[in-house]
C-alpha cells in the first residue's frame, strides 16, 4: 500500500514504534492509536526530529477507578470505569535525558492522548513546595522518568527556583533518588500521579540573600561571606502531579498550551496573566495561542554519572576510599554544626550496583541528646559505613576523637571486614575500620559491656600526661584498642588539609 | 547412691539457676520501655528488674565532652543498660571532659532527675535485645 510517506518518513515511523519486548495489550492499544492518528495526519516524523522516540519498554503504568457523573451512591460500581494511565518516555536520540513523555489516558472505548516535555516545569507555578501543579513537582516526575528509563540517582539541580523553600538563601544542588513508588488516583476529572521517593537532597546555603542565586551555589571553604555551607536533607516525600488533561473544547487536544505537533497536543498550563498558572483553571479557558507560547530551554536539572571510587577491602586504603566519598559533605556538615548547634550529624554510605553513595542525613536536633543513625537500606544496598560529625565549641573544648558511644555504634553494624566508621571534628577526620571480624568479637566480649567505664578510666589515667584533649582521645583509644592485629578494629587519623590520607595509629 | 543423691540436688540447683537467668533475660527483653521514655531517670529505676549493680556508670553522650548517659549493669555483665537523656535541665551539658571524671562533671544525683530520651538494653555479647527512644 502506498501511504505516500517517504522511505525515511517510512524509518522513522518504523523507529518509533521499534520496542525490545513485547508491550503488553495496554500499550499495544496505544501504539494503535498513535498509528492510526498518523495515518490520518503523519506527525511522527516531526515528532520524533523534535522530541525523540518513545522508550516503549520503560513505560509508567496505572489505573484508578473513574466514577461517571451519574453514578448513583445505590449502585455507585454500575458506572464505574477504570482507567489506565501511561507515561510513555521519549528520548532524543545520542542524549542521556528524557526529554518527555507521552500521556496515554486508556478508557475502555477512548483512548486520551498529549504529551509534556521536562522543560514545560517552567510553565508550573513556582510555588517553592511540593504541591501539585508545581514546578518542583512536575521536574520531579521527570527526574524520576529518567532513572526508570537511564537508572541515574543523582541529579544536578541547575534552576534553584527548584527544590528549594528559600530561593534568597538556599541553593539546591543535587538531589540523590534513593527508592521511589508511583501511583495514579482520579478526582473529580482530574488526574493525578502521585511519587513517593525517597530523596537525599543538598542544600546550600548563603549567608547573604541571593548569593546563591546569582553564584550557582556556595563552596563550603570558600565563601566571601563566611556564612555559607552545604546541608543536607533526606526525606521521604510524596508528590503529587498533576498532568493536564485534554481540553475537552478542543476534542481532546491540549490544556492550556499550544505547540502541538500533529495529533498528540503538548499540553502545558498557560502562565500569560488572562489564563491562570493553574491548569485547574486553564483548563477551562479558551486561550489565545499567541498569548502561551510554550515553555523554551532546559529541564532544569541535568544526571550525574557517579564513579565509583576504588574500593578494595580490607587494606589500609579503605578509610581513605569512604573519606573520599564524602569529603565535601563531612566538611560542609561540620560548618553547618558549627553554625546552627546540630552537634552530631550523621549519614550513611551504601554500595548499590557498583555506586557508592551516601544517604540518611540525619540532621540531630540542636545541643544533641545523643548520636542517630538511621541504617534504612533500601534492596540490594550494601552498608559501607557510617559517618558523623562533632562540632563542638572550638574555643572552650577540644576537637576529640570518637566517644565510648561511638564505638558501641560502630560495633551495632560491624559484622563485614571494611565496614566504617568515619567522624569529622574539623582540623581531622577519623576512623575505625573492621579489619577482623573474631578479633573484634573477642575483644568487645573481653570488655563486658563495659566499654565507657573501661574508657574513661583509661582517658582519666591520660589527662596529666596529655592536656590537650584531642591528643588525649586519640592516645586512650590506641592503647584501649591495642594493636589492631589483636582488637580487630583499626583506629585511622587524617589531618586537615588533606583529610582522606590517613595513617594508621594502631598499627 | 550418696552421689547420685549429690548429682540430683546439683542438677536440679542448676536448673534453677537457668530458669532464673532465663527469667531475667525474659523480663528484660519484655520490659515496657516505652513507658518511661520522657519520664525522669529515678521513675525507670525504681522499676527496672531486680539485680541490678547500683554502682552506676556515668558517661558522655555522644561526643566526650557532651553529658550524659547512665549505664546500669546486672551482676557478671550479663546485661546491661544504657540509659540517654534529653533536654537537660539539671546537669550543665557541656564540660570540657580533660577537667574530671564524668561523675563529676554530670553528677549522679542530678543525672537522675533528667528525662529519659533513648533505653538500650544489652545482653553479654553486645546485642541489643530491647530498645526504645523519643524521636
Amino acid at each position: 500500500m502506498d501511504t505516500g510517506f517517504s522511505e525515511n518518513t517510512k524509518d522513522i515511523t518504523a523507529k518509533f514504534f521499534q520496542t525490545t519486548s513485547a508491550p503488553n495489550a495496554t500499550v499495544q492499544r496505544v501504539m494503535e492509536e498513535i498509528k492510526k492518528r498518523n495515518e490520518e495526519k503523519e506527525f511522527i516524523t516531526q515528532f520524533a526530529k523534535e522530541n525523540g522516540y518513545p522508550v516503549w519498554n520503560k513505560v509508567i503504568i496505572g489505573t484508578s477507578i473513574q466514577q461517571n457523573n451519574e453514578t448513583s451512591f445505590i449502585n455507585n460500581n454500575s458506572n464505574a470505569e477504570i482507567d489506565t494511565t501511561i507515561l510513555i518516555p521519549f528520548v532524543l536520540v545520542g542524549e542521556n535525558t528524557v526529554e518527555g513523555f507521552i500521556k496515554a489516558e486508556v478508557k475502555q472505548r477512548t483512548i486520551d492522548l498529549s504529551y509534556s516535555l521536562a522543560k514545560d516545569y517552567k510553565a508550573y507555578e513556582f510555588k517553592q513546595d511540593n504541591s501539585r501543579a508545581s514546578s518542583t513537582s512536575f521536574a520531579y516526575l521527570n527526574i524520576l522518568l529518567n532513572k526508570v528509563v537511564f537508572g541515574v540517582n543523582d541529579y544536578t539541580i541547575t534552576d534553584p527556583r527548584l527544590f528549594s523553600t528559600d530561593t534568597g538563601h538556599v541553593n539546591s544542588n543535587n538531589i540523590h533518588i534513593n527508592d521511589m513508588n508511583i501511583t495514579f488516583s482520579t478526582e473529580n476529572t482530574y488526574r493525578y500521579i502521585t511519587l513517593c521517593g525517597s530523596t537525599t537532597t543538598q542544600y546550600g546555603f548563603c549567608g547573604t540573600p541571593d548569593f546563591c542565586r546569582r553564584n550557582r551555589g556556595c563552596d563550603a571553604g570558600n565563601c566571601p561571606t563566611g556564612q555559607c555551607y552545604f546541608y543536607y536533607t533526606t526525606s521521604t516525600t510524596c508528590i503529587s502531579t498533576l498532568i493536564p488533561l485534554p481540553d475537552p473544547m478542543q476534542g481532546g487536544g491540549g490544556t492550556g498550551g499550544y505547540g502541538n505537533t500533529g495529533e498528540i497536543p503538548h499540553a502545558y498550563p498557560c502562565t500569560t496573566p488572562d489564563n491562570p498558572t493553574d491548569p485547574y483553571t486553564a483548563q477551562s479557558n479558551v486561550v489565545d495561542p499567541g498569548n502561551c507560547p510554550p515553555p523554551s530551554g532546559g529541564p532544569g536539572w541535568v544526571p550525574v554519572l557517579i564513579e565509583e571510587p576504588p574500593f578494595d577491602p580490607p587494606t589500609d586504603s579503605i578509610p581513605s576510599n569512604i573519606s573520599r566519598a564524602c569529603d565535601k559533605e563531612l566538611d560542609s556538615l561540620y560548618q553547618w554544626g558549627m553554625n546552627n548547634q546540630f552537634r552530631e550529624q550523621s549519614f550513611i554510605v551504601v554500595k548499590k550496583n557498583g555506586s557508592i553513595y551516601l544517604k540518611n542525613f540525619m540532621p540531630g536536633f540542636p545541643g544533641g541528646d545523643k548520636t542517630r543513625v538511621n541504617y534504612t537500606l533500601a534492596a540490594g544496598e550494601e552498608l559501607l559505613a557510617y559517618a558523623h560529625i562533632h562540632a563542638e565549641d572550638t574555643v572552650n573544648f577540644y576537637r576529640s576523637s570518637f566517644s565510648p558511644d561511638d564505638l558501641i555504634e560502630f560495633n551495632k553494624n560491624a559484622y563485614n571486614v571494611g565496614y566504617t566508621a568515619i567522624l569529622e571534628v574539623g582540623n581531622a577526620r577519623y576512623a575505625f575500620v573492621l579489619e577482623d571480624v573474631q578479633m573484634k568479637s573477642n575483644f568487645n566480649i573481653s570488655k563486658m559491656g563495659q566499654h565507657k567505664k573501661l574508657f574513661n578510666a583509661k582517658f582519666n589515667t591520660l589527662t596529666l600526661q596529655y592536656p590537650n584533649g584531642q591528643t588525649c582521645s586519640e592516645q586512650t583509644w590506641i592503647q584501649y584498642l591495642g594493636s589492631a592485629s589483636v582488637s580487630g578494629i583499626g583506629f585511622y587519623k587524617a589531618t586537615s588539609p588533606n583529610k582522606n590520607n590517613y595513617i594508621k595509629l594502631n598499627p | 547412691m550418696m552421689n547420685k543423691i549429690l548429682f540430683s540436688l546439683l542438677f536440679i540447683f542448676l536448673m534453677n539457676k537457668a530458669g532464673a537467668q532465663v527469667s531475667l533475660d525474659a523480663q528484660l527483653r519484655n520490659f515496657p520501655i516505652a513507658n518511661y521514655l520522657n519520664k525522669p531517670i529515678d521513675t525507670l529505676i525504681a522499676h527496672l528488674p531486680n539485680g541490678f549493680d547500683t554502682a552506676f556508670i556515668v558517661s558522655s553522650a555522644g561526643s566526650l565532652n557532651r553529658g550524659a548517659s547512665l549505664q546500669i549493669n546486672y551482676p557478671n555483665n550479663e546485661f546491661w543498660i544504657d540509659i540517654y537523656i534529653t533536654n537537660a535541665h539539671f546537669i550543665t551539658v557541656w564540660k570540657d571532659r580533660t577537667t574530671g571524671p564524668p561523675e563529676v562533671l554530670w553528677p549522679l544525683s542530678l543525672l537522675r532527675k533528667e528525662k529519659i530520651g533513648s533505653i538500650a538494653i544489652y545482653n553479654m555479647l553486645c546485642e541489643i535485645i530491647n530498645e526504645g527512644d523519643i524521636y
